[in-house]
């Protein structure tokens, strides 16, 4: 695809209108802009269960309390975890005595006053405690108590809100005793603001778990992140649903509002990049100008070139005062640079960037003033060119 | 004979009232003929252009040029028909024989228009105004001084208060508007807010256009009266526009308020103005064809108080360009040479006559035939011009031979016969020269007849003034042959022999040259001839030229950028160029006037071509060397740009002929763009070998980026959407075409239904969401193919087959054997395709076609000479002998244009006519007298009988001579506007005057002699 055409030019009296800038590698990301509506999803009601057998000693919310993830919900006071714990710490113990038991056998056996089978004996009862004491540090754990920190048996369970939401009804009296699948109290999860975005069928498959975007309600923007892509279409429209969930929505959004929303990709791979400013469409190819570099090849090309311009020159200036075309001529061998226009593939377009294909990152290139550029090339080539 | 002459003295007093009221039409005559820099040179052109709103050059040749084209082409008297389908526009210029009349032609083309079938909403075909290449006669830009109004509103002030001001004027045809910005209400519409209403784009069109219209609704009597009934539906505000329901159902209706804004925008446009940096509004008013410019203007002019006044306090109008002013510029230098010639020649009759009743009479014969002249003007529509009037000049010296002729006559009668009635011998002496005089004049009207042939721009040019000289001389054989006799019988009185100082001089120098000149007659003969035929061979390597350029006083450039550049770009690029042009020559220029694309008169310009006048400090003197030096500068300075200098008349000129400007120039003919490119580019590379080439330039036609729009048919029926609809979004929602008008009193604005951001950028568009009847909603280039090529600025054509121009300079060489050599390597090396072909086009073609008529008609002229001469002489000896006396004439000429450096060009041609009249009335004037001194005295010896008769004549054919001399001078040493078109002219008349009249004077003798001895 890497394709030049050779035209270059003399630049003497160049304006100031060319700037030249370095290609740049950039992730290439996409905006778009799409209609959306402001949705609700239906509440999501969950159970706030009591994981553990035993006595509900205190309940830290009331009914209607919003809460978020994490937060104390219930204390309850379990048998079956003083149990737990005070076999955990008894494990501990054990644990202890059996490395010390092992570390004195292990010194006997290189003494060679105890035997292999004994000393195999110490690891077997040493790793058995070790397994137990993990068991049941898991278990712990998926209860939510560090094990790190159980220095003494317990038997208070702190519960926490599994997700945000909001307390339902509190199911289960205090004081009164529970088992293990109890359920304590119901949680209405309605941080449920959505945005439905329609996408066209192309932008949607390329949306990912970090698609972001915001909409605008009433000239305030809201940001919001992608939920899901809904599995079918709406059919009316043709375009396919996206479901975005907006992060602190106000008190109320007007359900069923038409926004604008904008819809920012991840970030694919790194492209190169220039300016839009530099693409020209030349010959009926998008083309940008870099400059040339004076390797053999375009030298030649180039000396061919300068003749032929000398040549036009001169015929320009046929009436003019001889003196004065032969100053210009020198003028002009002085401070030739020319320009090659490069041949792109425009892969995509973002904002004031385009990706392109056809130029090397170590290439100038010509950000502003393609016009100028080009017209000299069109004005002093015509009819030469080549591929 | 003598009877007639006897009969019209007797009715002296009738001859002077007939000369009287003559010469009283003849002044009516002068001050009522269009007057002009130059002769009308547009051929006889109708125009028919058809703008086409945002449609692409092959479209627009498809369905619009071809039709029109094919159906102009069976028009009778049709000679070439050549278009230009552009982006928007197709320019149709037919071209007919010059005989037949514009009103008919226009008439036969409305006709034919009729039947053209152009697809509905591709616009209407136009015929162009009426007007010539000098047709734009006045140019003002709207100055407010306070700068209080927009650009828009500036526009709109000109368009519907200046326009119809100037338009009434009478023989204006068209006043054209161009820069600003015309207004137009814009319905915004956010192609968003129609998804979430429902609403597809289609509708919204639909629903403005239903909604604005106004109906009558006849009336109803009430109480014995009659009250009218209106339906006043039209839009008054914009409130109206935002009001309009879309869609209503149940109580929920949708407005054009709910899904777009509606505002004040500005129409899309192809051209703007900028004077001094600063873009304005700027008008062109078109003179009608056949109606004098000078009068135009003045009316014009009259009206300008009342236009200022109908305009808002502080804005005027600012002339920028008077045409009028090049035209009384060239116009007041013909007329001086004319007066100083006349009052030269008057003082050089004096001085020879030496005796004041004759010299009146001669002298008065001079206006009344220059009277007589325009009279005939007037009555054969030729417009006073530079042209016509420099064929005035020249024959102000011939006017007066008759005269001098028949007054001497008359004179040496009345002395020689003191005794006999006046009337008789008056009548007796102009009988004797009648016949001389009368062939004389006739001869010298032939001699100007080749020019008459001159077919095209020459002929143009010419005609006028052979025209002139033979109406000219026709007065003056009228007045010599009816006026002279009638005043000599009462003016002339004998008296004695009046024999100037100056002659008796002359004669005292010259008897002894003609003695030895008759004595040395065979030598001298050859010597002449041999010094002719060197001289001839000298000339026919003198450099050529078609025309000589009128100089206009003024800097002018076309500024042209490469295809495709944006309007926004031009004015850039004419601000910057003003700006620099200001700065850096603020003594000399003191107004910058750039016309960027073309206003809206079918005119084929395109953004990328712009007009720059300057505005030049009116004490400047040395305008071409600052032209020159400016040339330089704006080239090198703004080298992206190309700079052709111009003047503002041949700039029209050229443009109306639309044709090939240059030199040389090789069409190539075929079909497709890209084919003929290659052509011309494979010549182009074949005519670098040859010798002689300065450079060859492809005109480029393509470089326009266009975006193709194609319709993906199997998406669309996915997705529910007609092409229609879609082709309508493009061309309303995308194009701003106008959906209907909003009506404001007598101004009408468009109202557009624009798609928000549609025209961001080619992403933007890409990504135009549309929505389907069933409510479907899909981008745009999910519907359609949407591909960015590269298209043809515009597609030229020739007698219905496109052609592309490759012109060609050459310099230092014959352009014929160029153009033989070149064909040779052409056939050689460049494969030409079937289907395409080559021709040679170019001035050089006019050149040659105009050296084939005359190389016809030249022969011929010879020939009706030889048989006038015959006639008058009855042999063919003499008028051989006569013949003979052309080539010393010519040497002269030649030698004056050798000095000077002029090349050869049509100017100096007709000097050489000029010269061939001139040598053959000396010819004649001595041939005659001899012949009657030999008919008297037939027993004198040739040699003394020349001798004498040619020192007796020796008085009339120094007068003839220097009459023409003197009367021509005034155009040698002439230096105002239009001086350098008549240079090369006067140059050879008065190198040939001087030659011709010393070599009839020591030569024609000797050759007489040589002749007749043996007799």
């Amino acid at each position: 695809m890497i394709k030049t055409l050779l035209l270059l030019l003399p630049i003497f009296g160049f304006s100031n209108n060319i700037i030249l800038e370095h290609a740049q590698i950039k992730p290439l990301g996409k905006v778009i802009q799409t209609n959306a509506q402001i949705t609700q999803l239906s509440d999501q009601k969950q159970e706030v269960v009591s994981r553990l057998s035993g006595h509900v000693e205190k309940y830290f919310v009331k009914a209607g309390r919003k809460v978020k993830e994490g937060d104390k919900v219930a204390l309850i006071e379990s048998l079956e975890l003083s149990k737990m714990s005070a076999e955990y710490l008894s494990l501990l113990e054990q644990l202890k005595a059996a490395k010390t038991q092992l570390s004195t056998s292990e010194k006997l056996y290189r003494k060679g006053l105890n035997s292999k089978n004994e000393l195999n004996s110490y690891i077997i009862a040493k790793q058995e405690i070790a397994a137990k004491k993990n068991a049941l540090a898991s278990q712990l754990s998926s209860l939510g108590i560090k094990t790190a920190d159980l220095k003494a048996t317990t038997d208070q369970f702190m519960l926490y809100a599994h997700a945000d939401g909001v307390v339902g009804k509190i199911l289960v009296p205090l004081h009164s005793n529970v088992d293990a699948q109890t359920s304590l109290m119901t949680l209405v999860n309605q941080s449920g603001y959505y945005a439905l975005a329609y996408l066209s069928l192309d932008d949607a498959m390329k949306v990912t778990q970090k698609t972001t975007g915001y909409v605008t309600v009433a000239g305030e923007k809201y940001a919001a992140h992608f939920v899901q892509l809904l599995p079918t279409i709406d059919e009316e429209t043709q375009r396919a649903k996206v479901l975005f969930q907006i992060e602190d929505s106000p008190k109320n959004l007007l359900l069923g509002t038409y926004t604008e929303m904008e819809i920012s990709f991840e970030p694919s791979a790194n492209v190169l990049m220039v300016k839009k400013s530099a693409l020209t469409l030349f010959q009926g190819e998008w083309v940008v100008f870099i400059e040339a570099h004076h390797d053999g090849h375009e030298e030649k090309a180039e000396h061919e070139n300068e003749a032929q311009e000398e040549h036009e020159d001169h015929d320009h200036d046929a009436h003019e005062d001889k003196h004065d075309a032969h100053s210009d001529h020198e003028e002009h061998e002085e401070e030739e640079s020319p320009y090659i226009a490069k041949v792109v593939k425009i892969l995509a377009y973002t904002g004031d960037y385009v990706a392109i294909e056809g130029i090397d990152t170590e290439d100038e290139y010509v950000s502003e003033g393609v016009y100028f550029v080009k017209s000299m090339l069109l004005k002093s080539s015509l009819g030469g060119h080549g591929h | 004979m003598k009877r007639f002459f006897e009969i019209l003295i007797q009715y002296k007093f009738l001859i002077l009232a007939l000369f009287i009221a003559i010469s009283g039409f003849g002044y009516k005559a002068y001050k009522n003929i269009p007057v002009d820099a130059f002769p009308d040179i547009t051929p006889k052109q109708v125009v028919i252009y058809t703008e086409s709103v945002g449609n692409s050059a092959e479209d627009i040749e498809k369905l619009i040029t071809y039709p029109i084209e094919s159906a102009m082409s069976g028009l009778p008297g049709v000679k070439m028909i050549l278009s230009n389908s552009m982006f928007g526009l197709s320019y149709v210029s037919i071209f007919f024989e010059d005989d037949l009349d514009t009103y008919l032609l226009r008439q036969l083309v409305t006709e034919r228009l009729n039947t053209i079938d152009i697809p509905k909403g591709w616009g209407a075909p136009v015929m162009g105004p009426n007007t010539t290449g000098l047709g734009q006669v006045l140019w003002y830009a709207l100055k407010d001084k306070e700068g209080k109004y927009t650009p828009s509103q500036l526009r709109e002030m000109h368009q519907y208060a200046v326009t119809p001001l100037l338009k009434s004027v009478d023989g204006v045809e068209e006043v054209i508007s161009w820069g600003g910005f015309e207004k137009q209400y814009e319905v915004l519409i956010d192609p968003k807010r129609l998804q979430a209403v429902d609403v597809t784009y289609n509708e919204v069109i639909e629903a403005l256009e239903k909604s604005n219209q106004s109906v009558g609704g006849q009336y109803l009597e009430f109480n014995r009266e009659q009250y009218l009934i209106r339906g006043a539906g039209l839009y008054g505000t914009m409130d109206d526009i935002r009001n309009t329901v879309i869609r209503s159902k149940k109580a929920k209706t949708v407005t054009i308020k709910d899904v777009a804004t509606v505002q004040e925008g500005k129409a899309p446009r192809f051209g703007a103005v900028s004077v001094d940096g600063k873009e304005r509004v700027f008008g062109m008013v078109l003179q009608r064809s056949g109606t004098n410019a000078a009068k135009v203007v003045e009316s014009i002019k009259a009206k300008m108080p009342l236009v200022n006044a109908a305009l808002p306090k502080g804005v005027s109008l600012d002339v920028i360009y008077d045409r009028t002013e090049i035209t009384h510029k060239a116009v007041s230098t013909m007329t001086s040479a004319l007066l100083t010639g006349s009052i030269l020649v008057a003082i050089i009759l004096f001085l020879f006559l030496f005796e004041l009743r004759s010299a009146f009479i001669v002298i008065i014969s001079l206006p009344i035939s220059l009277l007589i002249a325009f009279l005939m003007m007037q009555e054969y529509g030729i417009s006073a011009n530079l042209m016509s009037l420099s064929g005035l000049a020249i024959a102000i010296g011939m006017i007066v031979d008759g005269t001098i002729v028949v007054v001497e006559n008359s004179f040496r009668l009345l002395h020689d016969n003191p005794k006999a009635s006046r009337a008789e011998i008056i009548a007796e002496a102009t009988a004797e020269v009648a016949k001389p005089v009368l062939f004389a004049l006739l001869i010298i009207a032939t001699v100007f007849i080749p020019l008459l042939s001159l077919e095209g721009l020459a002929g143009k040019l010419y005609t006028p003034m052979a025209l002139d000289i033979v109406f000219v001389m026709l007065g003056s054989l009228a007045v010599a042959l009816l006026l002279v006799p009638v005043l000599s019988y009462m003016l002339l009185r004998e008296g004695k022999h009046a024999n100037s100082p100056l002659m008796r001089a002359i004669k005292a120098f010259y008897t002894p040259l003609l003695v030895f000149s008759l004595e040395h007659a065979k030598k001298l003969v050859l010597v002449t001839f041999f010094i002719f035929f060197i001289l001839a061979g000298l000339l026919s390597q003198q450099g050529r030229e078609f025309m000589p350029t009128l100089n206009e006083e003024s800097i002018m450039y076309r500024v042209i950028a490469i295809p495709g550049t944006a309007l926004t770009q031009s004015v850039e690029n004419a601000q910057a160029i003003e700006k620099y042009i200001l700065e850096k020559y603020s003594n000399d220029v003191l107004s910058v006037l750039s016309m960027m694309g073309r206003s809206e008169k079918g005119e084929t310009a395109q953004a990328n071509y712009m007009e720059v006048l300057l505005t030049l400090n009116p004490e400047l003197k040395e305008i071409e060397a600052l032209g020159k030096k400016m040339t330089r500068d704006l080239k090198e300075k703004f080298n992206y740009l190309q700079f052709v200098p111009t003047q503002p008349i041949a700039m029209r000129i050229e443009e109306l002929l639309e044709g090939v400007s240059a030199e040389l120039a090789v069409k190539i003919y075929g079909e497709d763009q890209k084919v003929m490119g290659g052509i011309a580019a494979q010549i182009a590379e074949t005519l670098n070998d040859i010798k002689g080439l300065d450079h060859a330039e492809v005109e480029t036609q393509l470089g326009q980026a266009q975006i193709n729009i194609k319709p993906d048919y199997l998406a669309l029926s996915r997705y529910g959407l007609s092409v229609a609809e879609v082709m309508q979004v493009i061309r309303y929602g995308i194009g701003e075409e106008a959906v209907t008008q909003k009506i404001e009193g007598v101004k009408r604005f468009a109202i557009v239904a624009k798609l928000k951001h549609a025209k961001q950028d080619i992403n933007a568009l890409k990504n135009l969401l549309l929505r389907s009847q069933s409510g479907k909603i899909v981008t745009l280039q999910e519907v359609c193919n949407i591909t960015v090529v590269q298209g043809p600025a515009f597609i030229k054509r020739e007698d219905l087959s496109r052609y592309m121009v490759l012109s060609i300079e050459v310099e230092d060489r014959d352009i014929a054997t160029f153009v033989e050599e070149a064909n040779e390597k052409i056939k050689q090396n460049v494969v030409i395709p079937d289907g395409y072909y080559i021709k040679w086009a170019g001035d050089f073609k006019n050149m040659q076609e105009a050296t084939a008529t005359l190389s016809m008609i030249i022969p011929i002229t010879l020939l009706i000479i030889l048989l006038l001469l015959y006639t008058a002489f009855n042999s063919f000896k003499k008028a051989f002998l006569i013949l003979l006396g052309v080539p010393l004439g010519l040497i002269g000429g030649i030698v004056g244009l050798l000095i000077s450096g002029e090349y050869l060009s049509v100017s100096a041609i007709v000097g050489f006519i000029a010269i061939f009249a001139i040598a053959i009335l000396n010819g004649i004037v001595l041939v005659s007298f001899i012949d009657d001194l030999r008919k008297k005295f037939p027993d004198i010896k040739t040699i003394d009988l020349v001798k004498n008769a040619t020192l007796l004549r020796l008085r009339p054919v120094l007068m003839t001579a220097f009459t023409t001399l003197f009367g021509i001078l005034p155009l040698l040493y002439a230096t105002g506007v239009g001086s350098e078109i008549q240079y090369p002219l006067s140059v050879v008349v008065t190198g040939g005057i001087i030659s011709s009249t010393i070599l009839t004077l020591l030569v024609l003798p000797g050759l007489y002699v040589l002749f007749f001895r043996k007799k």
